[in-house]
């Protein structure tokens, strides 16, 4: 993850204006990583809101001999994403039709319906993992975090969320074996 | 031994997909453990599809986007209006200072209370 210099962090101390090229710097990538659990843009933007004004009350908790900023960012992102899950309860209802889009085929429109099948298939199988397997595969796919930032987001060392992948690949081929892909 | 090996060389790959790089033909990974490699090779394949459906992003519109910042450094100026360091003192306290505060303030009301309770019970004692 490319990490905002450290001098905006600093310079917060005395410009307040200095949150904004903090918020620049990393709110399509928090935006992506929420929309990867809502699947709505109507709850992505609820939540994106909401890191961001809890990290702008946080921020005075912040330490710059920590963790990297944009892991302290995506730990709050974590648990809003969390809380929304256990108040709303609506993982279980993130939908089929939720499906990322795909660039069309258009020579080969065959090749793109079989393609489709087999992505929203994936896709069902992915959203039928219990919410931690769901957060490693969007920390790692979605924002191309390494093992080391998902342990500091979830709150794991780096050999727990290498087994924790290893689990999700299993759950995965198991989820695509029950609908007669594998 | 080899679980911790296979985890591993899972992990390799998922690093070099994430990356964006594009991960090296599945036969690379394989030979690092080819004693695994029946079990290995599905998973790959696996992996390599979901990191292609979840690698799409998602941008924010752009007026929310613009307002959101808009409001952000509203709160800013008015929350930090000389920067976070010259923001009132209760601001900048840690999380650890107010739960050891509020510990300590627990701790002195229940000490308190014993005191009153062993006070009370000595007391018909006294004038006995």
């Amino acid at each position: 993850m490319r990490e905002i210099d450290l001098h905006v962090i600093e310079r917060m101390k005395e410009d307040p204006l200095a949150f904004g090229e903090i918020y620049e710097h990393y709110v399509d990538r928090i935006y992506n990583y929420i929309y990867q659990h809502t699947r709505n843009i109507h709850d992505a933007e609820d939540l994106t809101s909401s890191v961001f004004f809890r990290a702008l009350t946080n921020f005075g908790r912040y330490r710059v001999q920590g963790a990297p900023f944009g892991s302290w960012l995506y730990r709050i992102a974590h648990n809003t994403v969390v809380n929304w899950h256990r108040d709303t309860g609506r993982r279980k209802t993130v939908s089929v039709e939720s499906l990322p889009p795909i660039e069309s085929n258009g020579d080969r429109p065959d090749e793109t319906a079989e393609q489709e099948e087999a992505r929203r298939l994936l896709w069902v199988a992915i959203v039928r993992q219990n919410p931690d397997r769901q957060e490693l595969l969007a920390l790692k796919f979605g924002q191309g975090l390494s093992n080391a930032e998902i342990g500091k987001t979830m709150n794991r060392t780096e050999g727990a969320i290498k087994a924790l992948y290893h689990r999700t690949l299993l759950g995965l081929r198991k989820e695509l074996e029950k609908m007669g892909m594998e | 031994m080899d679980e911790a090996l296979l985890q591993d060389v899972l992990a390799k790959q998922a690093d070099d997909l994430a990356r964006g790089e594009g991960a090296k033909p599945r036969e690379a990974y394989l030979q690092i453990l080819p004693s695994r490699a029946a079990e290995l090779a599905p998973l790959l394949e696996i992996a390599e599809r979901t990191s292609r459906l979840m690698s799409v992003q998602v941008k924010p519109d752009a007026a929310f986007r613009e307002e959101l910042h808009r409001e952000l450094l509203a709160m800013a100026q008015q929350r930090y209006p000389g920067g976070w360091a010259n923001s009132p003192p209760w601001m900048n306290v840690s999380r650890s200072w107010i739960i050891g505060a509020a510990a300590v303030g627990s701790a002195v009301s229940v000490a308190g209370l014993v005191a009153y309770f062993i006070r009370q019970r000595q007391l018909p004692a006294l004038f006995r």
